[in-house]
């Protein structure tokens, strides 16, 4: 079930959302509790147990660490690892080992016979769950006592609005709100706005790029200008399918009661690479900074080799997050090594001052990111190069051909609002208006309401003639 | 406005909009637990059921949401939508232009059918109707273009080469722009009922040359004989169903009807229809003439006959042209079937892709048509429909010879009549009425049926018509018993009329034998 589904949004939504309210105070976890698990079995039967025994088990590691804190350091120790390799051990399983046993069979022939090829399915949101594991792990680790009660870690790892896309919550973050939690009418109608904005990003422009990029990525011969309308349209689908979930997600905690940390800020407005990645699935990237960055040593260390070590080991393991294929791994690395680019030449503090400059270096990042989500998107190494080389006409390609004169054609309009809801356009107006006193605040934040709700109307309606609304990171 | 305030009319009228909306779908989760008699067995079924019955039209104001999306889709300057292609003058077209690789050899298959069709002492010819795209593919978008005429040109002269006769209706009716304004539908993939006679025209033209020797159509379909009738924004085609009516508009509904008197019958096994009289009652359904139809439900292109049946039979005895015809089709020849059957004393019509009682094979031998003419639209049916073109099941069985059951009886009709109790399983029988007698009363029609008087219900059967039985010396019904349960069943007649009186005179019975 995706929150942009009429399943989703006709019943399961509004059925939890009355009983949520008609139940009282701590009754109100457990049901959420029962309702996210629900939610999961629905998209997920198969591996619901395994979802389960990552909660038992984590939730018991939580409550040994304590008992275990200030005694025998060596033994909190080997079971603070133990713990550790457990979660990691379930990602790699899940995730990566068809593709090593896959590797090694091909570039080891004689190795054929010892290693199996493995068929392990991904189970759903599996990514997400185990990195908020492991975050919990290491906090308790660190310090933070464990949650006694195991309905509440449950809930913190399956908490539905988050538990397939993120955002990728902390726990001592998540507990403030469960023991009580105060639903106001102002963070409701925050809740609401914030949901519509997500649910119509999702639809009316993320699903609709995704046919224009779907017919450049799947093309066989591609022109010079059908290809970077494919990344471009790509780009802005990967932000619009992203960030609209993850609106919708913040919409719905706020509705419950719950305030999530911000995961998108306009990540294509960013003046380098750097800046990118705190406005681009910011929980993901404070995850890597604070469990693996920070460990390492993080920008406080002696050598610049080690801090370009660092930051490359940091930017291969989100690439590595993100899948098991070369494509991701050379995303990770592109990124990375523009971060240590910019690291060591200290980039974006010694371009403020020169607005040319500034500008051109602003052109390179937005095509790097660009560049990297080509990457992202293709199927294999070498179909990104072959994408590659359709970009700069390697391929003996035409400058444009009938797929790009019907994609710019069929689009342009979804283009066009797509460019403007990318940079924070609106938000700037409404700030702008909202400036000018109470009166003009409130009629900027009704007419937005209004002109979402109408948008939304719209999106159920597309909804309802679609049968294209996949989502994107859900596959992680 | 106080910031409180802004937030109570967002926060309530987003619940009520959710509440409504979710309260209103009740029937679609009734549907969803409900279905198949049976309540889900587990959450994977129910996620199955409910997102089958959110596609259902029980779905909530489902119309009006179409309607808004299609509205969306034209301020967005869509052309290529839901599957549907909004062409440069506003049309609609199918949104397929890439063409899947065909499995069954149509040529073969043509050719095959007509060395058996010339076995069985008849005539074969296959027409090829046009498609909604003009020659030079000036109205698709730019970016797109249709393969297909390409593929049907090709497939034309392989078919040629095969020895069958192929008449082209294409040229006239779809090579230019004004062509296909002129003749199709604007939201429908059909060619208008004007079109249909024009293609009608040239089908009889060809069979004239075929049969020097007779009048086939008497000047039947000349323009000052007929009348078209329009209804102004009657029609919403199957395309524009798929967007709405604010996507690319609506049609006018368009019907033709005869200036001369005519007086024939159609009948249709399944479901069972019969209708006597002039063309009109005969053919046009006054239900597509209502003005406050659904546009967004009904299929109004069906104005003539009703809908795409497996079977239709249609009798004239004012027919030029004492010929019988077998029509193998698909919905574009529905107002040529009505066409048609003016001109010949009985048309038989199948749709290959619905007909399932016999092989096309087997009915050709049971019933012997004069003439067997294949008419289909390009696309998508010549170019991807397979079983259009299984003309044998595999296992056919044609009559070689026949054992008497029952000879010469006389029967009774009043209140039904009961002529023979208990058949062989997995037979072929044949029914013979030389002569039907209405005493008192008027009757049109007698219904011959195989009967399960256990299950109470009619197994197969056909309508015989006293007036043409009488003109032509026979009624003939040639039909196969079930598989089982066939010493069950009874073959008995009825009619509608009450008050009425007929006598059926020496009614034989063969049980037949095949090879």
């Amino acid at each position: 079930m995706v929150f942009s589904s009429l399943e989703f949004l006709f019943f399961f939504f509004p059925v939890v959302l009355l009983i949520h309210f008609l139940l009282p105070g701590k009754a109100r976890n457990y049901w959420l509790l029962g309702a996210s698990l629900f939610f999961y079995y629905w998209g997920e039967p198969t591996y619901f147990l395994l979802l389960l025994v990552s909660i038992l088990v984590n939730y018991c590691f939580g409550l040994l660490l304590t008992s275990l804190k200030n005694n025998e350091p060596p033994v909190r120790k080997i079971f603070f690892i133990l713990g550790l390799i457990l979660n990691l051990g379930l990602l790699f399983t899940t995730k990566y080992l068809n593709f090593l046993t896959a590797a090694i069979r091909t570039w080891i022939p004689s190795w054929q016979g010892v290693v199996p090829q493995t068929s392990f399915v991904l189970p759903l949101a599996v990514s997400f769950y185990t990195f908020q594991s492991v975050s919990y792990i290491i906090d308790v680790y660190r310090g933070m006592p464990a949650e006694k009660n195991p309905c509440n870690y449950a809930l913190f790892i399956t908490f539905f609005p988050q538990l397939l896309q993120g955002p990728i919550l902390r726990y001592k973050d998540f507990s403030l709100f469960l023991p009580d939690r105060k639903i106001t009418l102002d963070g409701f109608s925050e809740g609401v706005l914030r949901f519509l904005t997500g649910f119509n990003q999702k639809v009316l422009l993320a699903n609709i790029l995704s046919e224009a990029a779907d017919a450049a990525f799947q093309a066989r011969n591609l022109s010079v200008g059908m290809a970077w309308l494919g990344m471009a349209a790509y780009s802005l689908q990967l932000y619009f399918d992203f960030s609209g979930y993850s609106d919708m997600a913040l919409g719905l905690g706020r509705m419950f009661g719950f305030r999530f940390a911000e995961n998108f800020d306009f990540p294509y407005t960013s003046k380098s690479i750097t800046e990118f990645w705190r406005r681009w699935h910011i929980t993901l990237g404070a995850w890597f900074r604070d469990y693996l960055y920070f460990p390492l040593g993080g920008s406080r260390v002696e050598s610049k080799f080690r801090l370009a070590f660092n930051l490359l080991v940091v930017w291969m393991a989100t690439g590595i997050w993100h899948g098991a294929d070369g494509t991701f791994i050379l995303w990770g690395l592109l990124h990375g090594i523009f971060i240590v680019f910019e690291k060591l030449l200290d980039l974006p503090k010694r371009l403020e001052a020169k607005k040319l400059s500034g500008l051109f270096y602003r052109g390179i990042v937005l095509l790097t990111v660009l560049f990297g989500w080509m990457l992202f998107r293709s199927t294999n190494v070498t179909h990104a190069l072959f994408y590659m080389k359709s970009l700069v006409k390697l391929t003996g390609n035409p400058w444009r051909d009938s797929l790009f004169k019907f994609n710019i054609r069929e689009y342009w309009v979804t283009y066009v609002f797509a460019v403007i809801c990318a940079f924070p356009l609106c938000r700037n107006l409404r700030n702008k208006i909202s400036a000018h006193g109470e009166t003009a605040a409130s009629a900027v934040r009704l007419v937005w309401y209004l002109i979402q709700l109408l948008l939304a109307v719209v999106s159920v309606s597309s909804l309802v003639m679609s049968t294209h609304n996949p989502f994107l990171y859900a596959k992680f | 406005m106080k910031k409180k305030w802004i937030s109570l009319i967002i926060t309530g009228s987003f619940l009520l909009l959710v509440g409504w909306f979710s309260f209103s779908n009740y029937p679609v989760l009734k549907l969803a637990l409900t279905a198949y008699g049976t309540m889900p067995d587990s959450v994977k079924s129910l996620s199955v059921r409910l997102t089958d019955a959110m596609k259902s039209d029980e779905l909530f104001h489902k119309d009006e949401l179409i309607t808004l999306n299609g509205l969306y889709g034209r301020l967005t300057d869509r052309h290529l939508y839901n599957n549907v292609i909004r062409m440069k003058n506003g049309m609609l077209n199918y949104g397929i232009t890439e063409l899947k690789p065909k499995a069954v050899k149509i040529t073969e298959a043509l050719s095959d059918l007509n060395v058996f069709v010339e076995e069985q002492g008849g005539k074969f010819l296959y027409v090829q109707f046009p498609g909604k795209y003009d020659k030079e593919n000036l109205l698709m978008p730019d970016g797109l273009s249709m393969q297909i005429p390409k593929e049907i040109t090709g497939l034309l002269d392989d078919i040629r080469k095969t020895g069958v006769d192929v008449l082209d209706v294409q040229p006239p009716l779809s090579t230019t722009v004004e062509d296909i304004e002129e003749n199709y539908y604007r939201t429908d993939h059909h060619w208008k009922p004007s079109a249909a006679m024009k293609g009608t025209r040239l089908i009889m033209e060809h069979l004239q040359k075929l049969f020097p020797e007779e009048n086939l159509s008497g000047g039947l379909f000349d323009d000052n004989r007929w009348t078209i009738h329009e209804m102004t924004d009657q029609f919403l085609g199957s395309m524009g169903r798929r967007v709405g009516p604010l996507f690319s508009g609506v049609d006018d509904l368009e019907w033709l009807t005869p200036n001369f008197e005519t007086d024939l019958s159609f009948y249709c096994p399944d479901p069972e229809l019969f209708f006597a009289g002039d063309y009109e009652t005969a053919f046009v359904r006054d239900i597509y003439l209502e003005p406050g139809l659904n546009k967004m439900r009904a299929d109004n292109y069906f104005v003539y006959v009703g809908d795409n049946y497996p079977l239709v039979r249609t009798r004239n005895l004012d027919a030029p042209s004492e010929k019988k015809v077998l029509l193998l089709h698909d919905s574009y020849c529905i107002p040529v079937i009505t066409y048609l059957s003016l001109a010949f004393r009985e048309v038989n019509s199948i749709d290959t892709r619905y007909y399932e009682e016999t092989s096309v094979k087997e009915f050709i031998n049971w019933n012997r048509p004069d003439i067997v003419i294949m008419a289909l639209s390009p696309y998508p049916n010549v170019i991807d429909h397979d079983n259009l073109f299984v003309f044998s099941n595999g296992y056919d069985r044609f009559l070689s010879g026949q054992i008497p059951v029952l000879d010469g009886k006389n029967l009774e009709l009043q209140d039904g009549a009961v002529l023979l109790d208990g058949f062989e399983n997995e037979q072929v029988y044949s029914l013979h009425v030389p002569h039907i007698r209405v005493t008192d009363g008027n009757v049109k029609a007698v219904f011959a049926d195989l009967y399960d008087p256990i299950n109470e219900e009619i197994v197969s059967g056909t309508v015989m018509e006293p007036e043409y039985c009488s003109a032509y010396g026979d009624c003939e019904w040639i039909f196969r018993t079930p598989v089982r349960g066939s010493e069950n069943l009874q073959l008995r007649f009825r009619y509608e009329e009450s008050d009425a009186a007929v006598m059926l005179d020496g009614v034989t019975l063969f049980q037949m034998e095949m090879y």
